[in-house]
């Protein structure tokens, strides 16, 4: 018996005597057995083909056998869905440590749910049921996330509730959708300690689809959009106990975003058109977002000073904004004041980005400082009457500073290099 | 955590098996059990990817927009009108509930059909004699309303388009 056939027998054992938990072995697997990405394709393949075959009952049942009786087509309607139940039964007993059969059951039982439902509309001619129908597909396909431990059908669980609250515009439905959000986000917050591929695929697209329930709920709330994911942004840049991997999808997506909501802030006439919605809803909304952000920002000694003062300027411009509609201060001077600040903070983003990488001698970081300046400068030539020739200018020296910082960067960094060869 | 596992996937199936029996049960009844009556509609075709195809119908309304209830009224042809709307449940008469709220819209607007008769149906019911009645008949039971089938002067749709048509 060669060393690997041994460990994989061993693990088993281990398993099966409750010294190790599934995902454990799994793991153990995959370390000594180099079958990583083998595993991955499977599972891939196996949702794909689940995917298909899923989509095929649908099609099928689409067909409308209008021809058999309602008896019939309603036993074709359950039978789908009670083959998968049949699997998903099998796969918890015996068959729950395979990634592959959890994922590919877990989707076909989703899509037998979607054609059950979907059934029954057809059969008794059911209008204008559509949110309702998505919306009970995905709350009664969600258990299976958690009990077959599979992530595909979150990304239906997602697209189900991002559909249902497009579809139903009113303020109720934003707290629902809320909690709803909260109930497919609590998978990874369950797994966030298994840090593997699927859970840093499964947090972008939770952040991504939280991206989109926070549009939704702004325009629910009557609030303004782009301060509403403003907040958002600040809210992700803000969580930073989280393991690594995981910690990068909130902090890349939370840095992307608030930077490029403050580059469209930088005009005046966002903050001019935003003046009028101010709904209390989103107000409150907002308001959760950045005192939840604020919370971890101080509660995290270790978060790095100069984001902390970024994530400060961002919630300070937010609330200020707030405040002011709130307190229907001075209209003449509101998109003036604002779009000053935005330009401020931005430019001291960048300022911050050079700075801290000169001093620990990064040039990455200290060539997005430098993108993020020039950036600013650029787009304020488009709402400024500057001459051509000063234009000229400016972005002459903009290139040159550009040019010279990477230059001084890489000789500090060959010094520093040369240095520790000597020694 | 693992012992709940199979216990929370049975309840699971429960549900999943429960809540569409139950939708079916509550059409099944009203389709059994309630009364018949003959709206006018106007078809056309669209298409829904989990659904499959079928003729959207258009009952035109004689009353305004608002209220919750519309009160059914048979004329002399022996078709019915939503002829009263009301806030509150009418306690006496047929009545049918809107299927949205905050304005009164008809709950026959689609008529799921075969993929390759549905086109045809738009097609006929467009290119027919003005003369020739298109209505569908219902079953409703307190309110609640279900489309049984889909005619063209009696003759019931699928028939009419099934061997094509001239």
């Amino acid at each position: 018996m060669n060393k690997e056939k041994w460990l994989l027998q061993e693990i088993d054992q281990w398993m099966a005597q409750s010294m190790i938990d599934a995902e454990t072995a799994n793991a153990l697997r995959e370390r000594y057995t180099g079958k990583k990405n083998s595993g991955m394709l499977i599972i891939l393949f196996s949702i794909i083909g689940s995917l298909l075959i899923g989509t095929g009952i649908i099609l099928i049942m689409a067909r409308n056998w209008y021809s058999f009786p309602i008896f019939l087509r309603t036993a074709l309607a359950f039978f789908p869905l009670i083959v998968s139940q049949g699997f998903a039964v099998y796969v918890i007993r015996r068959k729950r440590n395979s990634a592959a059969w959890c994922e590919s059951v877990a989707i076909l039982v989703t899509s037998s749910v979607f054609t059950a439902m979907a059934l029954v509309s057809q059969i008794f001619h059911i209008s204008n049921d559509y949110a309702s129908y998505i919306l009970q597909c995905g709350l009664l396909s969600l258990p299976m996330i958690y009990l077959l431990d599979a992530s595909a059908p979150l990304i239906v669980y997602y697209w189900t509730i991002l559909n249902w609250a497009g579809l139903t515009h009113s303020p109720l439905n934003a707290i629902l959708l809320l909690v709803l959000f909260a109930l497919g986000c609590g998978y990874i917050y369950l797994k966030r300690k298994t840090v593997n591929a699927k859970l840093i695929y499964m947090t972008w697209i939770s952040l991504s689809a939280g991206f989109v329930a926070v549009m939704i709920i702004g325009a629910m709330l009557d609030s303004s959009l782009l301060l509403l994911v403003l907040c958002y942004f600040v809210l992700l840049l803000s969580v930073e106990s989280l393991p690594e991997p995981v910690s990068a999808a909130f902090q890349s997506l939370g840095t992307i975003g608030s930077l490029v909501t403050l580059a469209i802030l930088t005009y005046q006439n966002m903050w001019a058109n935003v003046y009028e919605v101010v709904g209390a809803g989103g107000a409150v909304f907002a308001g959760l977002m950045l005192a939840v952000a604020l919370f971890f920002v101080f509660s995290n000694q270790e978060i790095h000073k100069l984001k902390k003062l970024f994530i400060l300027a961002l919630s300070v411009l937010c609330i200020l904004r707030y405040i002011w509609i709130l307190m229907e201060l001075d209209y003449d001077v509101y998109p003036f004041v604002f779009m000053l600040i935005s330009n401020i903070t931005l430019a001291g983003c960048g300022v911050g980005f050079i700075v801290h990488g000169t001093r620990h001698i990064r040039l990455q970081t200290t060539n997005i400082g430098m993108v993020i300046l020039c950036f600013l400068i650029t787009i304020r030539f488009f709402d400024s009457n500057m001459d051509f020739l000063w234009r000229g200018v400016v972005f002459l020296v903009l290139g040159a500073a550009f040019l010279l910082v990477n230059l001084r960067l890489a000789r500090i960094k060959k010094q520093t290099k040369d240095e520790g060869v000597e020694t | 955590m693992k012992k709940y596992l199979l216990p929370g996937l049975i309840v699971t199936i429960l549900l999943q098996l429960l809540v569409p029996s139950y939708k079916i049960y509550v059409k099944y009844d009203i389709l059994r059990t309630g009364d018949v009556y003959y709206f006018r509609v106007n078809p056309v075709d669209p298409y829904d990817a989990f659904r499959g195809r079928y003729v959207y119908l258009y009952a035109p309304l004689d009353v305004g927009r608002y209220g919750k209830y519309g009160l059914i009224t048979v004329d002399a042809d022996g078709f019915a009108r939503v002829t009263e709307l009301s806030d509150e449940k009418p306690a006496a008469g047929p009545y049918v509930k809107s299927e949205r709220d905050g304005w009164f819209a008809m709950p026959i607007s689609v008529y799921y059909m075969d993929e390759h008769l549905a086109p045809r149906a738009e097609t006929y019911v467009r290119q027919r004699n003005v003369e020739e009645e298109t209505y569908v008949s219902v079953r409703i039971k307190e309110g609640e309303l279900v489309v049984s089938g889909l005619f063209v002067n009696g003759v019931p749709i699928e028939e009419i388009v099934k061997d094509g048509f001239s």
